[in-house]
């Protein structure tokens, strides 16, 4: 500390201090100012961080916590996660990180020409052989199930974004695995006698000549949804040719950015478009019923096809151009962050679905999750 | 806590200043030490109490040595080292001893030794080797005792160098416990020198480690993985240390105290001996006056010098931890150390020239940092058929991944400093003025760019606490 001292020996005056501080040469005097005043500045943003609720980052205070340390590595993650102006340094640091090297986040691959990508997709997963088999294992289980109610299951896998826009990758191709997932999977599901879609196929031949994802962000865009729908309403028809039909209209707003997902993994999402990869530009599409006929059938308001799926099912008009290609109503129960199982557990469980269960249950499921571990709640069957 | 944290930077570090500050100048060891040992809990409460424990029983073993003479005082420093030793014995080298008995006992037919794996406390090494390091210094009589067990505790236990060194001698510290100056100078100077270490540590070390991560961890590392992979480490693991020892020093500055260098341009060496005179000094220091001198030294005639150097680079290795990895690479550097004196006495040919000298050590360097690197020597094997060439030549797919031109940059970056500054250093006419004190003003915006890197990184441990 550079106040006055009282050691034994030595004693330092307050004006003799104040003079010696004067005389450091200008990058020491600087390098000691900011070495003061950062952490007096951080101990108040550390306080504000500390008071602020924070429900996701709980700081538990027991004596066995605090003896195992658990209290103070929950502190670190509360004040980190609740560090005022954080999001600013990440996005400072991220740009700077962009602009001099194109580099990406922990989180985030650039690829060419601006497009992003997941590195989780991208990731090696040594045991996905057996995690994509107790995948399917599961799913065969819930297909019987929903068999002996009448009900007919159809999987939808959405691939990942680095498999249908592989040449935008860094390289202008996947990695060299030697194992194909989606295909794997696919196969696995075939074997054990479940309906499933492949969606893949159409959206690699429909990438070639125009972008099935967006550049920024991980979900497929309107054109990509549509394409997926179109192969999904084909599979569904197959399985249910006699739905009650319906009419939809399509109308689009004005051409607006659209800042991805990915922008925001990578902190940049209150950057300038300037310096990050520009946002996507969409005519947001929205897809009306005509009249208000929505599935009027022989179930009488109830439609015929339930769309249980994740954020892909909410993106790009998945379910409005699905219901287009389709001719009929389909209900959408599909849920953010819903990773695996997430919307579809809850559905199997509503009385709703008990009492009048639908004859098409369309599962979308990314990719991407499917070669990590079980979570804990997908050890237990899927159907309640 | 790691000092790149902002657990550390934005709540321990204001608030022990503050404290400090606050302290009279008698009570201030006693701030020091409650400070270390809050920071020590942080990381691993459950183990403050062996460092309070080897901070009481060192101290009053000391007092024993101090106060004793002849066959006492020497029984009583066999018994203070040798408990410490034990501990660190027990608790750094039991599952070795064990999985290798066990390994013997399997080879033969025999039932293993039911064990329960001991888990190793963060800085332990680190902490006996200072506490040792005050008992022989009283034992030799090149230290004074301190004034109190405070004082003491505040040695071993301060929170610079408490988990991952540098490593000090008593005798170094004891005389700036008695009596200290603080001054703008030296805080200023500390101020410096923790910037710089902190910038090494996030611009420099962290931005590699996804990368070396995946060289060392593919089953079977092809040439470009192996090259790659053990170059990154090489500079990861200089930018690590070297920046964690810059913040040590930095911040005992700050408080008044002057640690000894621990890094003097190692990787400009032009010999492997020269190379160890300047990487991890304070532990070759160590070594040399705890380890070394006692075996007899350059004593005994040429091959008992040699032999004596041998088993210190060992024991050194063995030192970073309980693995034969850490063995071998001792054995490695040992093998080095004895052949370059060799060489000299039958040949006395004059040094090589730098261009050829120092890539030479920098190999040696690089493919001994397998051994260090690797979980295994089986896997290190692995890695040095990666290197031949043997496993084929383009990077694997996953490795290939995190080979993105901001890797590759910060790969530059660091031979530039690493051979840039000293050459600078050396020759500052070089450079005008002006840029010299640009460069200067530098180092704060750089510092503040490191600390707004945390907020962007995933948890990146310093590589020596683990030893």
């Amino acid at each position: 500390m550079t106040t006055p001292t009282t050691t034994p020996t030595t004693t330092v005056r307050v004006s003799g201090l104040r003079a010696a501080a004067l005389a450091l040469p200008g990058p020491a005097r600087l390098a000691a100012l900011t070495l003061l005043l950062l952490p007096f500045g951080g101990l108040i943003a550390a306080v504000v961080s500390l008071r602020t609720p924070d429900p996701h980052h709980p700081v538990p205070v027991s004596a066995r916590a605090l003896g195992s340390g658990e209290t103070f590595k929950a502190l670190e993650r509360h004040l980190d996660a609740n560090l005022p102006g954080r999001d600013a340094l990440i996005g400072v640091v991220n740009t700077a990180r962009y602009l001099t090297t194109r580099g990406g986040s922990d989180e985030v691959t650039l690829g060419e020409g601006g497009w992003l990508f997941l590195r989780s997709e991208l990731a090696a997963h040594p045991r996905q052989a057996a995690h994509l088999r107790e995948r399917a294992d599961l799913i065969a289980d819930l297909n019987r199930d929903l068999k002996a109610r009448g009900v007919t299951l159809l999987v939808a896998v959405s691939p990942n974004k680095s498999r249908v826009q592989a040449a935008q990758l860094p390289g202008g191709a996947l990695p060299g695995w030697t194992t194909n997932t989606y295909a794997d999977f696919q196969a696995l599901l075939r074997g054990r006698g479940v309906h499933s879609v492949d969606l893949l196929t159409p959206m690699q031949r429909a990438a070639r000549t125009r972008a099935q994802y967006y550049r920024t962000d991980t979900h497929w865009n309107q054109l990509g949804a549509r394409t997926a729908a179109q192969a999904t309403a084909q599979a569904i028809r197959a399985l249910a040719p006699d739905l009650p039909a319906s009419t939809f209209t399509t109308d689009a707003a004005p051409a607006a950015p659209r800042p991805g997902d990915l922008l925001n993994l990578m902190g940049l999402q209150h950057t300038p478009d300037a310096l990050r990869p520009p946002a996507d530009t969409e005519a947001t599409e929205t897809t009306v019923a005509e009249g208000s006929d929505l599935g009027g059938g022989l179930l009488g308001d109830a439609p015929q096809v339930l769309l249980a799926g994740t954020s892909y099912g909410l993106r790009g008009n998945y379910h409005g151009a699905l219901q287009q290609a389709l001719g009929s109503a389909v209900l959408n129960v599909s849920r953010e962050g819903a990773d695996f199982s997430g919307s579809l557990r809850p559905a199997l469980r509503d009385p709703a679905f008990q009492a009048a269960p639908p004859r098409v249950l369309v599962w979308e499921l990314p990719e991407r999750f499917l070669p990590l571990p079980l979570d804990e709640e997908d050890h237990a069957p899927l159907a309640p | 806590m790691v000092f790149s944290s902002y657990v550390f930077l934005l709540l321990f570090l204001p608030l022990f200043l503050i404290a400090y500050a606050l302290t009279p100048a008698r009570a201030r060891s006693l701030t020091i030490l409650l400070g270390s040992l809050l920071f020590y809990a942080w990381a691993a409460p459950a183990a403050l109490g062996l460092l309070v424990t080897v901070i009481v029983f060192t101290y009053l073993i000391g007092g024993r040595v101090f106060a004793s003479a002849g066959r006492a005082r020497w029984t009583w420093l066999t018994l203070g080292v040798g408990g410490n030793l034990a501990l660190l014995g027990y608790f750094k080298y039991a599952n070795m001893a064990v999985g290798s008995t066990n390994a013997i006992r399997d080879a033969l037919g025999l039932d293993p030794f039911l064990w329960q794996h001991v888990l190793l406390p963060v800085g332990l090494s680190f902490y006996i080797f200072h506490a040792i390091s005050y008992l022989v210094d009283l034992h030799r009589g090149s230290a004074q005792p301190p004034r109190n067990i405070i004082d003491f505790g505040a040695f071993v236990s301060l929170f610079p160098h408490l988990v991952a060194g540098p490593i000090l001698r008593f005798n170094q510290l004891a005389d700036q416990f008695r009596e200290r100056t603080h001054t703008p100078a030296k805080f200023a100077e500390g101020a410096q020198r923790f910037m710089i270490g902190l910038s090494m540590k996030v611009l420099l070390a962290d931005p590699l480690a996804p990368m070396v991560n995946a060289a060392y961890t593919a089953a079977q590392p092809s040439a470009a993985d192996a090259w790659l992979g053990s170059v990154a480490y090489t500079l990861q693991l200089f930018f690590d240390f070297a920046g964690y020892s810059h913040m040590a020093i930095g911040l005992a500055l700050m408080l008044g105290l002057r640690f000894p260098e621990n890094f003097l341009d190692p990787y400009t060496a032009t010999s492997i001996t020269a190379f160890w005179q300047r990487w991890h000094v304070s532990l070759g220091t160590f070594l040399r006056e705890y380890v070394y001198i006692p075996l007899g030294g350059n004593r005994h005639g040429l091959a008992r010098t040699n032999l004596n150097l041998f088993l210190v680079m060992t024991v050194g290795g063995l030192w970073h931890g309980a693995n034969w990895t850490f063995v071998l690479w001792g054995m490695w550097n040992g093998a080095f150390l004895v052949l370059e004196r060799v060489l000299k006495k039958k040949f006395g040919r004059p040094p090589p020239p730098v261009w050829y000298a120092i890539p030479k050590v920098m190999l040696i360097v690089i493919l001994g940092r397998v051994l260090f690197r690797s979980e295994s020597v089986a896997h290190a094997g692995e890695v040095y058929r990666g290197l031949a060439g043997l496993n084929g030549g383009p990077l694997t797919p996953d490795v290939a991944l995190l080979v993105t031109p901001e890797r590759l940059a910060v790969m530059l970056a660091g031979v530039a400093v690493i051979y840039g500054v000293p050459a600078l250093r050396a020759r500052p006419h070089l450079l005008r003025p002006a840029v010299s004190a640009a460069g200067a003003y530098a180092l704060v915006p750089l510092f503040l760019f490191a600390v707004a890197t945390l907020a962007a990184q995933q948890y990146a441990p310093f590589l020596y606490f683990q030893f």
